[in-house]
């Protein structure tokens, strides 16, 4: 137990003390297997990675990882202005609403929450000031829903959680599908709110527009909704693999590159350097934590933890809110790789134990680590903000205040309806 | 000495991509094939190879581009007397480890060289041959690491941090 102590305080000390990531999991997964074990670590080392990186259901992440970088680099959203903002003209709050629908149509073809923020937020904050819209709402909701791209499938982040703690990609990415609705419910609820409360501080409608000619321009729609369809429905109803959709989508988006005239060499270059120094960072922290779970084994912690928490007889509540708290403060030091494989590494099974499904428990963390990229100080989607409206990192964080708090009532009610995630797996693809 | 380095890193980053888009071919044909009735033989294995091959080649110009994730705010925190001797302590650690690591790749492919160990499934060939992008992987960022530690050691405290500066560039990394 001492021993173990020790582990625990070398993993935190480690970190703490600025070591990259990756070689501090490697290092305490070393000494776990070396004083936990009679096996030979170097072995451990060399499986646990070559399995990790040779493994097929990792192969689609450096696809979709590639497939947002070159969408990032399209026109796409360009277009997606366009064909939403007559039709959400109309509602109150207006072309607020584009942030909100804008970031939930861009994640559901992005796996990335800062990127959906930076795309959206380079055409619609320009758009949004110009016709006078409040600036603290329109950075506040551009940062809280780009945050939907890591919820929204395709998911990086649910990749790197389905191979961390192997559970289906699919059911990971179909799980994310209602929370996503519901936060854009609860995103565009909360401006409609505002709006009505507020009618001083919103605009006039300034798009006049017929109805045949807003169904015209419903048509800059269609690269996006035929992205869609390529990539999640044909995942959704098994036409396509996980690996598969995701080179399909690569296909697309260079498809919609090409055609809207953006495919150039530079570009692709780029996309391709981008997508590849991302996927190797994650792959290598994936790497180390397969050596720390097996170490982890050895040391039995996981398991300590799991009898200790189950002995504990605490309410599924309590056991969240303790663990909300916690994800809260290591959100603020953390990424959100390193946040989902320390934890299946070391909570899952204590999760499981207490009886959460390990799939919803994906959910809730993404969910946590969506707050953690909207809070000060290393929260990614304010720093995105800050460069592009040029305001103080500490203005966006108070703007985005509000949609933190919805955040933190989305994770309430799945908490307490966990059916929200698990319905639509399970409908789909049966009882795990 | 400084060009042929970052020659060599940028010509693993090159090769990775080349896997990259290997990868994304391959899944391509093969589910072309698929729905044709026919298949790719070793399709899955290929992928795999691929795969691991584009994580490990890029290693060296991940490390050296500042891509690699690491807690910055407590050794930022510190005086800047107090930071260099952290950040080389952090350096000497990850060299430590990637020369233990370095020996664990190098010693279990020379066991499967010398015992002609082939690999299982669809395409038989010998096991060290997909497996050597781990070892080439690990050997260039070793490379790196004590290329990075010489340059900590050079460079004046004061100019020297642990968080690379955040960059609009890095949006698809979070």
């Amino acid at each position: 137990m001492q021993t173990s102590a020790i582990l625990i305080v070398l993993l935190c000390g480690l970190l703490a003390g600025g070591l990259w990531i990756a070689f501090t999991l490697g290092i305490v997964a070393w000494a776990g297997v070396a004083f936990f074990s009679t096996t030979r670590p170097e072995i451990n080392l060399f499986t646990s990675y070559w399995n990790t990186y040779s493994s097929l259901s990792l192969a689609s992440l450096p696809m979709f990882i590639w497939m947002g970088e070159i969408l990032f680099r399209t026109r796409l959203a360009e277009q997606m202005f366009a064909g939403l903002a007559p039709w959400l003209d109309r509602l109150p709050g207006r072309l607020l609403h584009v942030n909100i629908i804008g970031c939930g149509i861009f994640g559901s073809v992005s796996g990335s929450s800062a990127a959906t923020c930076a795309t959206i937020a380079k055409i619609s904050l320009p758009e949004l000031a110009k016709r006078g819209y409040d600036q603290k709402l329109s950075l506040g909701s551009l940062c809280g829903a780009g945050t939907l791209g890591i919820l929204i499938p395709p998911s990086i982040a649910m990749i790197v959680y389905a191979v961390a703690a192997d559970v289906s990609i699919v059911r990971m990415f179909l799980a994310g599908v209602m929370p996503g609705f519901l936060l854009l419910a609860l995103f565009s609820g909360y401006l409609v709110v505002w709006a009505m409360r507020n009618p001083d501080k919103m605009p006039p409608q300034t798009i006049r527009m017929g109805f045949v000619e807003r169904v015209k321009a419903t048509r800059s729609l269609i690269p996006v909704t035929l992205l869609i369809i390529l990539v999640f429905l044909s995942m959704m109803t098994g036409v396509a693999t996980a690996n598969e959709a995701s080179a399909f989508g690569v296909l697309g988006a260079l498809a919609v590159a090409g055609f809207g005239g953006t495919l150039s060499v530079k570009n692709l270059v780029d996309s391709i350097s981008g997508a590849l120094r991302m996927t190797c960072m994650i792959m290598f922290i994936l790497g180390a934590a397969a050596f720390l779970t097996v170490a982890m084994g050895f040391t039995g912690i996981p398991r300590a933890l799991s009898e200790w928490v189950v002995s504990l007889h605490l309410s599924p509540y309590a056991l969240m809110g303790v663990l909300t708290i916690v994800y809260l403060v290591l959100g603020i030091a953390l990424d959100g790789v390193s946040m989902i494989v320390l934890t299946t590494a070391v909570v899952l099974p204590m999760v499981q134990a207490a009886g959460f499904d390990p799939v919803w428990f994906g959910i809730y963390i993404i969910i946590m680590i969506e707050m953690a990229e909207i809070s000060p100080p290393v929260g990614f989607n304010l720093f995105v903000l800050q460069n592009m409206s040029g305001e103080s990192m500490m203005t966006i964080a108070k703007a985005a205040i509000p949609f933190f708090l919805l955040l933190a009532a989305a994770t309430g009610l799945i908490v307490a309806f966990p059916a929200i995630v698990t319905w639509l797996p399970e409908y789909a693809m049966g009882k795990s | 000495m400084r060009k042929l380095l970052d020659r060599v890193y940028d010509g693993g980053l090159f090769l990775a991509g080349a896997f990259l888009v290997a990868i994304f071919l391959v899944m391509i044909v093969e589910s072309i094939l698929r729905k044709l009735g026919g298949y790719v033989p070793g399709a899955s294995e290929f992928i795999g190879w691929f795969c691991a091959a584009a994580g490990f080649l890029a290693l060296p110009a991940t490390f050296k581009r500042g891509d690699m994730v690491r807690v910055g705010v407590l050794v930022d925190a510190m005086p800047p007397t107090l930071r260099k001797p952290m950040l080389l302590g952090c350096i000497a650690l990850a060299m430590v480890f990637m020369s233990y690591m370095l020996w664990a790749v190098g010693s279990y492919l020379f066991d499967g060289w010398r015992s002609e160990e082939t690999t299982q499934g669809m395409i038989e060939i010998a096991v060290w041959i997909p497996q050597s992008s781990f070892l080439v992987g690990v050997l260039l960022l070793w490379v790196a690491v004590l290329d990075e530690a010489l340059k900590v050691w050079r460079t004046p405290a004061p100019e020297l941090t642990a968080e690379k500066a955040m960059s609009v560039d890095d949006v698809s990394m979070n």
